[in-house]
């Protein structure tokens, strides 16, 4: 039983159920895997080996039990900040390198009780602020398709991991495009379930009327088994929302016969590779092909949204990082008696300068005198932005686009220029202010490069973008795993 | 409108981050550039439109009012640089 890592993770949980393998097999082998790719793509902050084959072997009692869930036995990455009961979080941030949580987050004990199995904690972007994994306090992480060019990000770890089979998936989180811009960008599936789906309880906060936390996988069934398991109501999170829960994975079929896609000018204009656009172009025909019928439509404050989000973001993170004093927990300078001064020079060491930047717009947007013209209006200008996807889902079920304007771009290549890093979440930002779903999907590759194309829904219509997504991965052969790593 | 260096120390001084030289200007430029791109927005008519906060729909969420177990003293200390007894020691607030 070598090459196990291979599986993707319907087919390992379905030779688990079979007992061609048991998990301890599997687990092993994604070991030898992270062994041997983990040093040159760097996805992970910490590993958990050692826990996980005494998690590996719980699991195999459990399956012989027969009390198997579809994803006992199976290895998972956890992004860094999702809070994990006595292991690290650090949040990709110096000001957290000693943070041991001593709690789980609910998306992590959900996945504990389902029985997966955590190798580690992913890299990411400090705070989740980033496009590119570069911001990271530890070590940037390589895309697997070309070791010289970043994964994207935020959840750059979590894409990478999955594109170089370290494990069959992963968790992420997305607050402008952090689960779908590294999933185009290292040519996995990531999706962003609609906002208040799945409860946000121990992750750590970046934007909280955002942040939404998704899986990436190798497959859009794979994706759909995560979300089955990670989504539902929690009372530790008021704002998870209290609805019927569904199993999604069990009512997918692919079939998009008369489904009404609609395609956005705005999101093909400038600035977006024509590489990309072609072949997203070819995907739309690919899904006529498939019976859907494709709808023109226009949704002109897109233009928009790129500023309106790095108004509201910054402003919510300035606040979210209010805690960090270095008092309670997190990084503390302890070389003065002075109050203040402690707090500042602990602010100053611990946090980035992406953190340090994002606090600096967000509190410049909420003070007296610009809170009107900057804060309040981009507020105003979202509740456009949200009608305006309303209207268009009057006429079509779901907006069909490219995810990111460009494939994977050089380590270093835009570190140093703030508003072309923003740049790359163009067209994945509005779905995040309007609280909407939205997936990537491998469609194809520009100079060896991968790209994705974006799937954005009305609100909690994640079975049926995974369906298109499934119609348009079936007639096409990008998923299979051939990471050149 | 410019953001001055006098105003970058005011807010660097309002989130508590001690700046270094180099810090003050080279935010000082990027935020200039990244508040200059934000002026697209005078651009759109909002006229009678309401803000959106957040939008997941939800009233004031109540639950009853019972005790339930919180963490524990030990555990909320654990992560604590500096502690005493059963508490996180700060530095003197009142002079």
């Amino acid at each position: 039983m070598s090459e196990l890592w291979k599986l993707t993770l319907k087919e390992a949980s379905d030779g688990l159920s079979q007992g061609l393998f048991s998990a301890k097999e599997l687990t092993e082998s994604t070991l030898e895997r992270i062994q041997d790719v983990e040093p040159k793509v760097q996805s992970f902050i910490t590993l958990t080996s050692e826990q996980a084959l005494v998690d590996a072997s719980r699991a195999d009692k459990r399956i012989a039990s027969g009390n198997k869930t579809p994803l006992t036995g199976i290895p998972m990455q956890l992004k860094d900040l999702l809070c994990t009961r006595d292991v690290p979080t650090t949040c990709g941030s110096k000001m957290l390198e000693q943070f041991v949580p001593v709690y789980n987050a609910t998306v992590v004990e959900n996945l504990n009780q389902a029985g997966a199995i955590s190798l580690g904690k992913g890299n990411m972007d400090e705070f989740a602020m980033g496009s590119s994994c570069e911001t990271s306090a530890f070590h940037p992480t390589y895309n697997p398709w070309d070791l010289k060019r970043v994964p994207g990000g935020s959840s750059g770890g979590a894409a990478a991991s999955v594109a170089s089979g370290q494990v069959p998936f992963a968790i992420g989180s997305d607050t402008g495009g952090s689960i779908r811009q590294p999933a185009a960008l290292c040519g996995v599936v990531g999706m962003k379930p609609t906002y208040g789906l799945v409860s946000r309880y121990g992750l750590i906060a970046f934007a909280s009327s955002l942040d939404q936390i998704g899986p990436l996988t190798r497959t859009v069934y794979d994706n759909a088994m995560v979300l089955d398991i990670i989504a539902g109501h929690d009372p530790m999170d008021a704002t998870s929302v209290n609805r019927k829960s569904e199993t999604i994975s069990a009512t997918l079929t692919g079939d998009i016969k008369g489904r009404k896609l609609g395609v956005p000018s705005e999101y093909f204009g400038n600035g977006i590779d024509e590489g990309v656009k072609n072949l997203v172009k070819d995907a739309i025909k690919t899904l006529e092909r498939e019976g859907a019928e494709i709808v023109e439509v226009s949704l002109p404050h897109t233009k928009y949204a790129l500023s309106c989000y790095y108004i509201i973001a910054p402003s919510e993170c300035s606040s979210n990082l209010a805690r960090y004093d270095g008092v309670k927990y997190g990084h503390s300078f302890l070389g003065t008696d002075n109050m203040w001064q402690a707090m500042e020079n602990s602010r100053g060491e611990g946090f980035g300068q992406e953190v340090k930047r994002r606090m600096m717009i967000g509190t410049y947007a909420l003070s007296s005198g610009y809170y009107d013209a900057y804060y309040l209006k981009a507020q105003k200008v979202r509740t456009l932005i949200k009608q305006e996807f309303d209207e268009v889902f009057q006429q079509v079920d779901a907006i069909i686009s490219p995810t990111s304007p460009t494939t994977a771009f050089e380590v270093g290549e835009k570190i140093g220029d703030p508003l072309s890093m923003y740049l790359s979440d163009i067209l994945t930002i509005p779905a995040n202010m309007a609280g909407l779903p939205g997936m990537s999907v491998p469609c194809g590759f520009v100079d060896d490069l991968p790209v994705g194309l974006q799937i954005i829904g009305p609100r909690f219509s994640e079975s049926r973008i995974y369906n298109i997504g499934m119609a348009y991965e079936r007639s096409t052969d990008w998923v299979t795993l051939k990471s050149a790593i | 409108m410019e953001i001055d260096k006098q105003q970058i120390e005011h807010l660097a001084s309002l989130i508590r981050v001690q700046l270094s030289d180099d810090e003050i200007t080279s935010l000082g430029e990027e935020l200039n550039g990244i508040v200059n791109e934000f002026n697209i927005l005078q651009e759109v008519n909002t006229e009678d439109v309401e803000p959106t906060g957040h939008i997941a729909d939800l009233q004031t969420v109540l639950r009853s009012d019972e005790a339930q177990k919180s963490i524990d003293v030990e555990d909320v200390l654990s992560n604590a640089p500096q502690t005493s007894n059963e508490f996180i020691r700060v530095k003197r607030v009142i002079e």
